[in-house]
């Protein structure tokens, strides 16, 4: 007795694609047997051509008939008296369970309904005596009645509408019970689905924590949609994670983790979370056999494990939103026997995009968050920054004042040397908003126009350098040149602020004071001819890890605490120098301090920033 | 330090902008008979060098003799070498806060250290409280509001 596997598409829900052809089906006696020609003597009225006219035509509305009953999409079984099935048209047959009516009909009632366990709507045990067929077999005209059908041996499950109609003779005595059944599962899966679909887009947009939520889509996919739900998101650095996987038994859910530890996913798999991740496209697997998983399987132990998880079907969908990959979620059937079908992977996919569209909404959230706190970092460093020279400038004022109403003749070296002051900060102030235009026209995508005239950068740097060692009694910046001269076309403001940045900076992360080591040569190499400004210190050093990190905006060190600045510096410093065609690197270890290598072409500008790169050791 | 007291106090009263109203509230009481002579400078510690130049000039105007640094590091250096009887505190200097370096200046010289501290940060009265300051002043501030408080700290007029 062969048993017939579901239609995997599930495009034969009514048994319409398995009644091509007709089975040889027999009809209830005795209207099966065909006319008897050899009869023709009994019917001394007729010649033999026409008996064997008749005969045909008979014949052909009998076929008529089993291709009739055959083309119905719901299945149609007459039982006798005892409960015997004396007829099942194909679909009948299929819906059952057998690959044909035959197979079915020489089954006994007793086995037949042994191989089920039948429950009602609300999932409770549906009692054998009140089967509608077993009542009409009494002479009742019961209801339709929907019952759950799990069949014992696979654990698979339809959903069937059964109506059952007693049939009489002249005495009134119950010949034949007929039934007539019609698979609602799609039906019921369908509104499972929408349910689902529902109560998933609920939860996905019900917090902008997608974490949770998907772990909670996860959860309720199982076991509505399969046994197994898998959410892996590919994160920031394009890494993927596994971020959720649920099944209903905890003790599967061990297997599985063990299962991915031992044997993590290759990143080069052909098929699974790995492709659906690098094409975007949905990978179906309606049947997975044991040799799929021989196949599959790495080793024997594997193998073992594989089994153990006892996967059936499997389909995954990948999460795209605005044309980015942002995961995929993997279902898989194993125990429930279920096997997906289209109407499945469509809906794995509609979760997909939901469950996309709300990790991206989350994303962008989070990112916007970070702009905001970025920005009001800045905001409360820039009015930090700007009310520094304030106080000097607005001091002095008042202290000059106070000098001019207080003496006769004010002492003249001192208002010179206040009013110095005041314009001095002054200066320090308009360089410090210009170089804030700069940053936020950087930050805005728009480009500076570098103003460039010829440049002597030794006798630049010599004053930047007198200038900071001033604002400094713990430090001693020395100054090495190994040119006397070095003229390049550069925008003079902005250079004098790239230097000026990266010496404030030594000084700055030298707390404890110590030597600040400045120094301007000229390279001669392949790519052309450089001018190179270093500044070496020996303080607190960039952590490792963040030393990729410190041309990026808002960035500091997490080894400094304390030390104030908005941390745009060094990276508006990188634009400046590559504006110019040339390049900033810094090689840092904690603790020992850091050195900043400024290289800038020398003579005239290359074009294209890349042709412009000096070939120098690869930073950091 | 006779002349402090009367210096401020005579200009003030002649001021005409915003500055006087405010100062009426934390003037001193002139009583400068009762005025002691402080026992030591004035630390001024921020790293801003043209503050520390205007401050300087400020105090040194005053009569009061006054020592400066740039970080934490500096100030504790100097007060070990010039035991210091106010000291003027930014809180955000380099590496070190102003209240680590506050705790430790009061370890070495005693927690009744007048501290009078001065920052553009926006959580400055709820810092300096903590600290226990005896004066705070939001950057930029009036100089007079300055010389005022260091009046105050140092010889608790009221």
């Amino acid at each position: 007795m062969k048993r017939s596997k579901l239609d995997p598409l599930g495009q034969a829900e009514y048994g319409i694609l398995a009644t091509a052809g007709g089975d040889p089906v027999s009809l209830p006696q005795p209207e099966h047997n065909p006319p008897d020609v050899s009869n023709a003597a009994t019917l001394p009225m007729l010649g033999h051509e026409e008996l064997a006219e008749r005969a045909r035509r008979v014949e052909d509305s009998f076929d008529q008939l089993h291709a009739i009953l055959d083309g119905v999409a719901d299945g149609i079984t007459a039982q006798g008296p005892s409960g015997q099935v004396i007829y099942a048209n194909t679909a009948a047959a299929r819906l059952i369970g057998y690959a044909s009516a035959e197979d079915l009909q020489r089954t006994p009632p007793s086995e037949l309904l042994r191989a089920f366990e039948l429950f009602d709507e609300a999932g409770n045990p549906f009692p054998v005596d009140q089967l509608p067929s077993r009542l009409a077999l009494t002479g009742m005209h019961p209801p339709e009645t929907l019952i759950r059908f799990r069949e014992v041996a696979t654990g698979e499950e339809r959903w069937l509408l059964v109506k059952s109609a007693p049939v009489k003779d002249e005495h009134g005595r119950v010949r034949l019970a007929i039934n007539i059944f019609r698979d609602i599962t799609a039906q019921r899966r369908d509104e499972e689905a929408q349910r689902f679909l529902a109560e998933a887009t609920g939860l996905l947009a019900s917090s902008l924590d997608y974490q949770t939520t998907l772990e909670q889509v996860a959860r309720l996919a199982v076991p509505k949609i399969s046994d197994w739900c898998v959410v892996d998101v590919v994160d920031d650095s394009g890494e993927a994670r596994r971020l959720a996987l649920a099944h209903v038994d905890p003790a599967k859910v061990a297997v599985a983790r063990k299962l991915q530890e031992i044997y993590p996913p290759d990143s080069d798999e052909s098929q699974g979370v790995t492709k659906v991740l690098k094409t975007g496209r949905p990978e179906m697997i309606p049947e997975i056999s044991d040799e799929l998983l021989t196949r599959a399987a790495k080793d024997e132990h594997h193998l073992q494990l594989l089994r153990q998880v006892g996967m059936k079907s499997a389909m995954v969908v990948p999460m795209v939103a605005r044309s980015r990959i942002l995961g995929a979620i993997s279902f898989v059937s194993a125990e429930s026997g279920r096997r997906f079908d289209f109407n499945d992977l469509e809906l794995a996919q509609h979760l997909g995009r939901r469950a996309a569209l709300a990790v991206d909404n989350a994303r962008l959230y989070g990112e916007a968050q970070e702009a905001l706190h970025l920005r009001n970092e800045l905001f409360s460093g820039i009015s930090h920054d700007l009310k520094n020279p304030l106080t000097g400038i607005k001091g002095m004022a008042q202290l000059l004042m106070r000098q001019v109403r207080r003496m006769e003749t004010p002492d003249r070296d001192r208002l010179v040397e206040g009013l110095e002051s005041i314009d001095s900060i002054a200066s320090r102030m308009s360089a410090q908003i210009n170089e804030l235009l700069d940053v936020a026209r950087l930050q805005m995508g728009q480009p500076l126009e570098l103003e460039s005239r010829p440049v002597e950068i030794v006798k630049l740097v010599r004053e930047i350098v007198s200038e900071h060692q001033k604002s400094t009694e713990a430090h001693n910046i020395r100054l090495v040149t190994s040119v006397p001269r070095l003229v390049g076309d550069w925008d003079e403001v902005r250079l004098a602020r790239v230097i000026s940045n990266l010496l404030s900076n030594a000084v700055k992360y030298s707390p404890s004071g110590g030597d600040v080591l400045v120094e301007v040569s000229r390279e001669e190499n392949e790519s052309g001819s450089w001018a190179l400004v270093s500044v070496r210190d020996w303080g607190l050093g960039i952590p490792r890890d963040e030393l990729s990190k410190v041309f990026l905006g808002f960035r500091r060190g997490r080894n400094v605490t304390g030390i104030q600045g908005t941390g745009i510096g060094l990276a508006s410093a990188r634009q400046i120098v590559e504006l110019h065609g040339g390049r900033i690197a810094v090689s840092s270890m904690e603790g020992n301090g850091s050195t900043f290598t400024v290289w800038l072409p020398v003579g005239p500008r290359v074009s294209s920033q890349a042709e412009a790169s000096p070939t120098l050791p690869e930073a950091a | 330090m006779p002349g402090l007291g009367d210096r401020l106090l005579g200009e003030s009263g002649s001021q005409v902008d915003g500055v006087s109203a405010r100062m009426a509230q934390a003037r001193p009481y002139r009583n400068h008979e009762t005025q002691v002579a402080a026992s030591g400078p004035v630390l001024i510690v921020d790293d801003d060098s043209q503050l520390r130049r205007m401050i300087r000039w400020l105090l040194e105007d005053e009569g009061l003799s006054v020592e400066t640094a740039a970080t934490g590091e500096e100030a504790i250096a100097q007060a070990r070498l010039h035991p210091p009887a106010l000291v003027i505190l930014d809180l955000n200097l380099p590496v070190r806060t102003g209240e680590a370096v506050a705790e430790e200046l009061r370890s070495v010289h005693g927690a009744a250290l007048p501290i009078v501290v001065i920052s553009s940060d926006g959580k400055i009265a709820q810092r300096a409280r903590r600290l226990g300051a005896s004066h705070w002043l939001s950057k930029p501030f009036e100089i007079d509001d300055l010389v005022v408080a260091i009046r105050q700290a140092l010889y608790g007029a009221a």
